[in-house]
């Protein structure tokens, strides 16, 4: 099924359209709900967001962009809403815990050569805008702890991340695949 | 938010940092803002981008997420465990999935019922085989003489597929041949104006009998259950 005809499954809320965004994106969707998350919560995350998403009518429109783009943001935010929500709150100490341990096993990434793509466009990126990218995406931080942490009014912490995902953008627009 | 345009909020979405008020909010406004809509697809793209450098999940992990058991029981199904709580099959997606389960059925009961006819054939041709060359008689009677034959009047549905009469041209002996039929068949011959049962035929799908000192009949039939599977006349010099 080609990507077309897979967005036009997905919207029409055919079972096919969910089952076809399942296999084809569930390394991407585990993985990032795995980086926030871990191993043990990513595969419940993915299928909570999935089912939330594909249930709910008009959720994506084509208009919006990539079918993937869409349901990798959903995951991830499903992820960190989860992390950030109260009755996980006394859970996320020992989870750090667990995720540095994980981390230390070394494991290729999702697709290698994309990913020397996305590290060469986030080289050129102005250092502050680097780091704020690094703290929100690889360290999963709050706006208000990456503010603390930075010694920013969390204004500004907005506009940096703002920007910086901009400037990515830019960047890999112009880095060869 | 619902009426100001989602801003910065696009990329603090796409990289999960808005609060739950506010990702509310953008998704109130981008429902109805195809602007916002393609400004926070585009914020998606790039926050999407740096899912690649993330570390590759174990096929283990992968594999095992697909496979889990449903609620419903349904283990391997393709969907692992979503299947069974969101498939809302339409009539038409259940009658197609039925039509494709039974033509898959079909399929495999021809193959099998082929591949047991093929097993079936050799064994029972390597019998037939076997009783030709064990029946010196038989034998005896091909080489040894001359001999005219008749195919059978089959009867229109006969469970034969083709039946035969080779006799002496004095009608001093009668062997039938029949195929196709495994089941039990006994040979009748017409004697002036008479009737007698001459035994069974022996044998696989190809069956045999040789009657010796048959009497010169004039008719002979081939019987399954009482019914005529296929009748010659027998014509002599």
């Amino acid at each position: 099924m080609d990507d077309a005809s897979l967005v036009a499954e997905f919207v029409a809320r055919r079972p096919r359209g969910l089952a076809v965004a399942y296999e084809r994106y569930a390394p991407e969707l585990l993985a990032v709900a795995r980086h926030v998350l871990g191993v043990a919560e990513a595969e419940d995350c993915v299928h909570e967001t999935l089912m939330r998403v594909w249930r709910a009518p008009g959720s994506f429109r084509v208009e919006r962009g990539s079918l993937r783009a869409f349901l990798i943001a959903c995951v991830r935010n499903e992820a960190v809403s989860s992390l950030r929500s109260g009755k996980r709150r006394q859970e996320r100490e020992l989870r750090a815990v667990r995720l540095e341990l994980e981390r230390e096993i070394v494991e290729p990434p999702l697709d290698a050569l994309e990913a020397v793509r996305v590290r060469a466009a986030l080289g050129r990126l102005p250092s502050e805008q680097r780091t704020v990218i690094e703290l929100a995406y690889y360290r999963n931080q709050t706006q208000t702890k990456i503010a603390e942490e930075l010694g920013l009014p969390l204004g500004t912490v907005k506009s940096r991340v703002a920007l910086a995902l901009r400037r990515l953008a830019r960047e890999l627009e112009t880095v060869a695949r | 938010m619902m009426d100001e345009h989602v801003g910065e909020n696009a990329e603090l979405y796409a990289l999960g940092l808005l609060d739950a008020a506010e990702h509310a909010a953008l998704e109130a406004h981008v429902a109805t803002c195809d602007s916002c809509l393609r400004w926070v697809g585009a914020a998606e793209e790039a926050a999407a981008a740096l899912a690649s450098t993330l570390p590759r999940p174990s096929d283990a992990i992968v594999s095992s997420a697909k496979l889990k058991t449903s609620p419903a029981g349904l283990a391997f199904n393709p969907m692992g465990r979503l299947i069974p709580s969101i498939y809302q099959r339409s009539a038409g997606e259940l009658l197609w999935q039925r039509l494709a389960l039974f033509a898959t059925l079909a399929a495999a009961m021809l193959v099998l019922f082929f591949a047991t006819r093929l097993v079936v054939d050799r064994v029972q041709g390597q019998q037939m085989a076997s009783a030709w060359l064990g029946d010196e008689r038989i034998l005896s009677r091909l080489t040894s003489s001359h001999f005219k034959h008749v195919s059978m009047t089959m009867r229109p549905g006969s469970v034969l597929y083709s039946a035969k009469v080779i006799y002496a041209p004095d009608g001093s002996w009668v062997m039938l041949l029949a195929e196709g039929c495994a089941c039990k068949l006994r040979a009748i011959e017409t004697i002036r104006g008479g009737w007698r049962d001459i035994g069974e035929l022996k044998g696989g799908r190809v069956a045999t009998l040789l009657l010796e000192n048959a009497g010169r009949p004039e008719k002979v039939e081939l019987t399954s259950g009482g019914t005529v599977e296929a009748t010659a006349n027998i014509t002599y010099r």
